[in-house]
């Protein structure tokens, strides 16, 4: 798994980057691979790799994805009318991954505040990306997303304005609400962070039983 | 001033100073990963162990060195932990905290379900 090892390196500090992947190979070879398989024992290496994102990352890479829905739904019906139970789903599934972060974040550690903060972080990584792509989105779509029922507000306070173009004063309208965004972000993720660390609490100390180290060698290429 | 150390910590430091494993008397990643699995009993992430190492180096509760690399490890280097004695300070602080919270009591606990 060389592309594993590519990735590992991208998310470790230069000083480790040898050590941790040599750790890592020395595992797999020595303890994991003879133990429980191939395929079970690549499952094992992607998961240890994923142990080294950061929630701040595991947010901005959400926001990456939430912000391309949000692209593609405008390229594709640009008009079209948010649909309720399409966005209740989205803000399910951003919930769910929020809270998933903070339990994996907080686990080793098994403190309420570590899940709190991982959510908070989480959060507010994914809200600065999905502003991030909502103002590119207004921008690069103004004069289809315009004619949006939802835009009727926005070009009435246009209107009344001095503002001297509706890019200009569209930009500064979503600019004005980012703190906004930001704060949800950070609110939300901090109770999906409090509900993390409740589940934490609630499994204890039951979690997956440590296995006795062997003696063989393989290869995760 | 006293730190304050997680149940991670306390394993990551107590594994340093007492292995209970041939490998964990090595003292690098992998050794100290699979001795602080066994001391909670559960699979640890790496990035959680790597995580909290990095955070003791910063305290000043462990330093580290590098150590040559073997084959099955591709000849990658270790890198070698050793507690120091901030660190065993902050241990023996962390076991006078839990030891105050019991005073008086003697377990295990009777309770009803």
């Amino acid at each position: 798994m060389k592309w594993g090892d590519f990735v590992l390196r991208l998310l470790v500090r230069r000083r480790d980057r040898e050590t941790i992947s040599g750790d890592l190979l020395e595992e797999y070879r020595d303890h994991v691979l003879p133990t429980r398989g191939s395929l079970s024992a690549r499952l094992w290496y992607i998961r240890q790799i994923l142990s080294f994102v950061s929630p701040i990352a595991w947010g901005f890479a959400i926001g990456v994805v939430l912000g391309t829905w949000q692209l593609v739904n405008t390229v594709r019906a640009p008009l079209a009318d948010d649909d309720a139970g399409e966005m209740l789903f989205v803000v399910a599934v951003i919930v769910l991954l929020w809270t998933s972060v903070s339990v994996a974040t907080s686990l080793p550690t098994g403190r309420f505040r570590d899940a709190v903060v991982a959510g908070m972080l989480a959060g507010l990584a994914t809200m600065a990306v999905f502003d991030a792509t909502s103002i590119l989105r207004v921008n690069v779509f103004l004069e289809r997303i315009r004619y949006r029922d939802d835009w009727v507000g926005l070009i009435a306070r246009f209107d009344a304005s001095n503002a001297p173009n509706l890019r200009a004063y569209a930009n500064w309208e979503y600019v004005r609400g980012t703190p906004m965004v930001l704060a949800i972000g950070v609110v939300v993720g901090g109770l999906c962070g409090a509900l993390a660390g409740v589940i934490n609490r609630s499994m204890g100390s039951g979690g997956k039983r440590h296995e006795a180290g062997l003696t063989t060698s393989g290869s995760p290429s | 001033m006293a730190e304050h150390l997680g149940a991670l910590e306390q394993a990551v430091l107590l594994s340093l100073i007492r292995p209970r494993t041939e490998l964990g008397k090595e003292a690098y990643g992998r050794a100290i990963l699979k001795e602080v699995q066994a001391r909670l009993n559960r699979e640890i992430s790496a990035g959680a162990v790597y995580a909290t190492l990095d955070r003791l180096e910063a305290k000043g509760l462990v330093t580290s060195r590098l150590g040559p690399g073997t084959a099955v490890r591709g000849g990658r280097p270790k890198r070698h932990y050793a507690i120091q004695p901030e660190g065993i300070r902050a241990l023996n602080d962390a076991k006078a905290a839990i030891d105050r919270l019991w005073a008086g009591l003697k377990g295990p606990l009777k309770g009803t379900l």
